[in-house]
């Protein structure tokens, strides 16, 4: 195919050894107006009380780590909720807009951030790649865009919209 | 006067994964529709291909294709003619029929409603005579997970297109799609190392996709299946191919992987081309002809 090459031609290789990635979609204000459009949001942030948390805690089984929810409030009622979920390796802000009746309208991810440490932690593994990048200029963030082989999964997004919509039913409407 | 280049990217959770599509487009306005539209093709593939949504193709497929052939949209029987068709040019290394095995080992659900797969059936079992139906021979369970993602991405691609798109980049969790006016340089993680990525290529038009055990969240390995012995493969090594369609790139993945033999010309006739990266930090660069074009070994630096 004549639309790609491969650079490997020659016996070197490399890699990004901070270790961490970083992908950000859209600012608040941006996802606000795709699952809004025209809408204006009013912030309304909330304190979940210790009442409420320990509701919540108990529908879903699980603790609750953040109390203090970003929440906006649309004219019909609907809410705009941002949150954050945590993986092995991964660390996600998104944001999800519930309709007054408690149904998700959309989900949008705002921030991707990844780390792994072991590169750090283990020097000798890191060693075999130091002095050999192709091209410094590989190394910069902005030029590792198309990154194949992710072991992303979003299961924690699930879990986190569904955290979300129990506690629009409990202290949110 | 405005801008006369606009980019916009979102990402959604689809697919099981996260998909993000970032659309270059003449005006701000073409961008953020084309990626509503492209949002859309994947959505629409996965309503129709999922395995878990009982609503899906796939899931009516199970339930009553064994009996009677079943309707199906456009867009599943094109991925089972494809499916079926490199089943038979791999005599089966490649065999969308292995939902059990995973299914077995809790990676998916067990379908409501379905038979259990017949014993001994396996992709011949699916009949695609009949335009826009399916109809099974003997109870088999199908996942499409690879190819159905390779697929969604081709299909969003088109959606980009009509919507006057000048260029993207999508990822479905590790499998990409690119059309930019520029070639892109393209990484892939060491499938033992996931925070480290090679430069493998640089690509144009066409899509890159990846196989690897990678570990999961519990730390547990998780291999390729072989349909022929229905094992896991052990080796830690990872397979990328770049293809004009997703959906050859990730069935080619697998064929590599397990039949490297088998593969050569396959990948020749889809002008397709893998890349290698094995745990130990060596890797290969195989052409059409499935023989290695370039070799590495990364080996210990002064600095370790």
């Amino acid at each position: 195919m004549s639309d790609w090459r491969p650079v490997l031609l020659v016996p070197v290789a490399i890699v990004l050894p901070a270790g961490s990635h970083a992908a950000v979609y859209l600012s608040v204000e941006q996802a606000q107006k795709v699952l809004f459009p025209g809408a204006p949001l009013q912030a309304a942030p909330v304190q979940l009380t210790p009442e409420q948390k320990a509701a919540i805690e108990q529908r879903l089984g699980v603790r609750l780590r953040i109390t203090d929810l970003k929440v906006w409030r649309a004219p019909d009622g609907a809410v705009f909720i941002v949150d954050e979920v945590i993986g092995k390796h991964e660390f996600i802000t998104y944001a999800v807009a519930i309709r007054a009746d408690g149904a998700v309208k959309g989900i949008e991810i705002l921030e991707y951030r990844e780390s792994y440490g072991y590169e750090v932690r283990h020097p000798g593994w890191r060693g075999q790649f130091v002095g050999k990048t192709t091209a410094s200029a590989l190394e910069l963030d902005k030029d590792i865009r198309n990154i194949g082989g992710a072991t992303l999964s979003c299961r924690h997004i699930t879990e986190g919209v569904k955290r979300l919509l129990v506690t629009h039913e409990l202290a949110l409407r | 006067m405005s801008s006369p280049c606009a980019e916009f990217r979102r990402a959604q959770p689809l697919l099981g994964t996260i998909v993000s599509i970032s659309v270059v487009a003449p005006h701000a306005d073409i961008a953020r529709a084309a990626v509503s539209a492209g949002f859309e093709a994947v959505a629409r593939v996965q309503g129709a291909m999922s395995f878990h949504d009982p609503g899906s193709d796939l899931s009516r497929i199970h339930r009553d294709a064994w009996r009677k052939p079943v309707p199906v949209g456009a867009d599943t029987h094109r991925v089972l003619r494809a499916a079926v068709a490199l089943s038979r040019a791999t005599q089966g290394v490649f065999d969308c029929t292995v939902a059990p095995r995973l299914v077995a080992e809790g990676r998916l659900p067990c379908p409501d409603g379905a038979p259990r797969p017949a014993a001994g059936a396996d992709w011949r079992a699916i009949d695609l005579s009949r335009a826009g139906h399916v109809a099974l021979q003997a109870p088999v369970w199908i996942d499409l997970g690879g190819i159905a993602k390779g697929y969604a991405l081709d299909a969003a691609a088109a959606a980009l297109r009509s919507a006057g798109a000048w260029g993207f980049r999508m990822d479905a969790g590790g499998d990409l799609r690119i059309r930019m006016p520029e070639p892109e340089p393209v990484h892939v993680r060491h499938p033992t190392a996931p925070g480290c990525f090679f430069p493998v290529g640089r690509l144009r038009d066409g899509a890159v996709a990846t196989s690897a055990p990678y570990a999961d969240e519990t730390g547990l390995w998780w291999g390729i299946v072989d349909p022929r012995v229905g094992a896991r493969l052990a080796e830690v090594s990872s397979v990328s191919v770049f293809a004009a369609r997703g959906l050859w790139a990730d069935a080619l993945t697998k064929i590599v992987m397990l039949a490297p033999d088998l593969s050569a010309r396959l990948a020749r006739r889809l002008h397709a081309t893998a890349i290698v990266l094995r745990g130990d930090g060596a890797g290969e660069v195989c052409d059409g002809r499935l023989r290695p074009s370039a070799r590495w070994t990364v080996r210990g630096g002064d600095n370790a």
